[in-house]
């Protein structure tokens, strides 16, 4: 039995089925990676976790303890890090950690105590009586994270906790991720960006329409999708006929039309690389440049489903 | 964990000085622009400008005329502008819209009084003029009521007195002459100490009193949606979700922002009340303890409806458009922007619904001098209906 195990689970809302039959389990200690488009049902799955939602079915229990039967066991030992910024924009940051600081329970002998340990992994002791509504979206996320830590949870679940910043903040946050996994915490992370996930995580389990589609060892999943690279061509003028043309040259897999031009899966980029931007060149496309991708995360996402993470 | 979430709001709802202004400087604002221009509404002088009647005398005789010199014309000179025609001339002046009604007296209009058998006034009215047409007929029945009241009142004294030998039968006629006019001076005397009196009360409520009481429920209300809103808005920010995941649960989140919703709209009320007294010299009546507990369960109720509103809103625009519009309703029908005395009787039945209604009448009813035991009633009905929106709000909120 892990850390967290998760059986048969299944949670719907009303027609949709959010969580299908979900089985998996994360083990004490570790940095565990749930990635997915959006709308693949991780933030149900990880509700159901935090015993925020009921599952319809199934099992779930946290350190030996059921969800459905001991929530309360269970949430002393959970600090979830909610997608939105759950802080009051109108509340110095202090005043936001001392009041989940209650909301946890802590003692007022230790609260101070814990709100400042909160802001010094969170960076912002300096900035700890500004209101939260004049910090970047960077800090907020910083401060969004302290506050699921006052309570020393043995758990730490993160849902996307890097939307929508910038990379000085992006690289704090993983860095404390690793520091608190460090100190022996379970990090349960979620993201759709695998970059994060595969820099982050030991096992990953990937999610789509609600079902784990894959699950293990970072280098056992890319594995999955063969020794296929990925060709980003960064180009102008992209039209669907230029993509049936490159899709029906021998050696490629397949091809993509993305924001930034073309994406190419080929199984030798050497060989293919030079007949792909001649193929290009062809109509009135413009290459600006040509970036060759080793297997990764997205690729065994784009094997697995057909589609792209970001889709 | 209830107060931590309560203190919480308090301090959110301080730092928000746009709402702060909306709960405090507008009421202020508005009671004293209400207060000043529509005072001649609550002067001794008439509210209602002169209009005309016409009267169709088919009488003539003793009874006829008092009504029509007497009354129509020299006590109510202020108010009605009489002409006498005849019957055709008066269809021709409603029907131009030159006199709001017609009186017709009927022929024996005296002799039917004197006898006591039931007298026919025909009132037509003009249906443009509903209003002041039914002024006409208030008045026509005032006279009626007060002129039987005399009639039955000195006949039955008199009986009393031949019965018990007072009055010589041999030298009645006139005893009883004395004795009538005696006993109907006595009558009338009465009666119009009896209106002066409903009249003072009335006037004694001054135009800045009545909505010091009337803009004070409106805007404890616009804090209760205030409140309603903010609850929505911590449901879309996930907040209200992060609670539950800490250790709380739904019942404890509900009561901690009904008690800081509470907080919130008891201080704003007692500041108002406070500013309005020392300010603008307001006159809250002398009973403490009434206007105490009549805030009190306003208050209650006004939190619970903020509550209701919150549960029935999916976002909270929502919750800020529905509830904005159901407290205009209520203050308009509960007499919040013109005086419910002049509301016609469906709309003053409807607005029993309201809290507004059995709130103001509370804070009005201490203004003119009840006491702690006066307002009971209102608070009992106050509370019932706070309880009622406070059992379908915890019922019906979503937490996520």
């Amino acid at each position: 039995m892990g850390f967290i195990d998760i059986s048969n689970v299944h949670r719907s809302f009303g027609k949709i089925k959010a969580v299908d039959n979900v089985s998996l389990q994360v083990e004490k200690g570790e940095v565990f990676g749930l990635l997915g488009p959006n709308g693949a049902g991780k933030s149900t799955l990880i509700s159901m976790i935090a015993t925020i939602l009921d599952q319809d079915s199934g099992k779930i229990t946290v350190s030996g303890y059921d969800t459905k039967a001991a929530p309360k066991q269970v949430k002393t030992r959970i600090g979830l890090v909610p997608q939105e910024i759950a802080l009051y924009p109108s509340l110095t940051a202090g005043e936001n950690l001392a009041f989940w600081g209650k909301m946890y329970g802590l003692p007022k002998s230790k609260l101070k105590e814990k709100v400042d340990m909160a802001l010094d992994i969170a960076g912002l002791k300096e900035r700890q009586k500004d209101r939260i509504e004049t910090y970047s979206g960077g800090m907020k996320r910083r401060i969004n994270i302290a506050a699921s830590l006052l309570h020393n949870p043995e758990i730490l679940i993160m849902d996307e906790p890097t939307v929508g910043i910038d990379p000085q903040s992006r690289k704090h946050i993983l860095d404390t991720v690793l520091d608190l996994n460090s100190r022996g915490m379970t990090i349960v992370y979620t993201s759709h960006y695998m970059e994060e996930v595969e820099y982050l995580c030991q096992r990953i389990a990937i999610m789509d329409n609600g079902k784990i589609i894959a699950l293990g060892e970072k280098e056992e999943l890319k594995l999955m999708a063969g020794s296929s690279s990925a060709v980003a061509i960064e180009a102008s003028n992209i039209d669907e006929e230029l993509i049936g043309r490159i899709k029906s040259l021998e050696g490629v897999e397949d091809a993509l039309n993305e924001s930034y031009g073309i994406k190419v899966v080929v199984k030798d980029p050497d060989a293919m690389l030079s007949r792909i931007i001649e193929e290009t060149e062809k109509g009135d496309s413009t290459i600006s440049s040509v970036n060759v991708e080793k297997p990764n995360l997205e690729s065994v996402f784009l094997h697995l489903t057909g589609k792209a993470l970001r889709d | 964990m209830i107060f931590d979430i309560a203190i919480k709001d308090l301090k959110v709802v301080y730092r928000d000085k746009l709402a702060l202004a909306v709960l405090l400087l507008m009421p202020a604002a508005i009671i004293i622009i209400l207060g000043l221009a529509l005072s001649s509404m609550f002067s001794n002088e008439p509210a209602v400008e002169k209009f005309s009647i016409a009267v169709v005398d088919n009488d003539g005789a003793n009874m006829s005329r008092v009504l029509v010199d007497g009354i129509l014309k020299e006590n109510l000179h202020e108010l009605l502008d009489v002409k006498e025609v005849d019957d055709n001339e008066a269809d021709i002046l409603v029907a131009n819209g030159d006199a709001a009604a017609v009186i017709t007296l009927p022929e024996g209009f005296t002799k039917d009084f004197e006898n006591g058998n039931p007298v026919k006034i025909k009132i037509k009215s003009s249906v443009d003029n509903e209003f002041h047409s039914g002024i006409v007929e208030s008045i026509i029945e005032s006279f009626a009521e007060s002129v039987s009241l005399n009639r039955i009142g000195t006949e039955s004294i008199i009986k009393v007195l031949i019965k018990s030998g007072t009055v010589d039968m041999q030298n009645m006629d006139i005893k009883i002459g004395q004795i009538v006019s005696s006993i109907q001076g006595s009558l009338n005397r009465k009666l119009v100490e009896f209106n002066e009196d409903k009249q003072e009360r009335s006037e004694n409520l001054s135009a800045i009193q009545y909505y010091s009481a009337t803009m004070l429920v409106m805007f404890m209300l616009f804090g209760a949606i205030q409140g309603s809103k903010a609850f929505v808005e911590e449901r879309e920010m996930k907040t209200l979700e992060r609670i539950i995941a800490a250790r709380a649960n739904k019942a404890q989140i509900i009561a901690g922002k009904f008690l800081g919703l509470y907080i919130v709209c008891i201080l704003q009320s007692a500041i108002l009340i406070v500013f309005t007294s020392l300010v603008y010299n307001v006159d809250w009546g002398n009973s403490l303890p009434g206007i105490f507990l009549i805030t009190v369960c306003a208050v209650f109720t006004g939190a619970a409806f903020g509550m209701f509103i919150a549960a029935v809103s999916r976002t909270s625009n929502a919750a800020d458009g529905l509830g904005m519009i159901l407290v205009q309703i209520f203050t308009l029908i509960g007499g919040g922007m013109v005086p419910y005395y002049i509301l016609p009787e469906s709309i003053k039945k409807l607005a029993m619904v309201t809290l507004n209604w059995w709130a103001v009448k509370g804070y009005h009813d201490i203004m003119l001098g009840s006491g702690l035991q006066n307002v009971i009633p209102y608070c009992a009905i106050l509370l019932l209906m706070g309880i009622a929106y406070l059992s379908f709000g915890t019922a019906r909120l979503k937490i996520r």
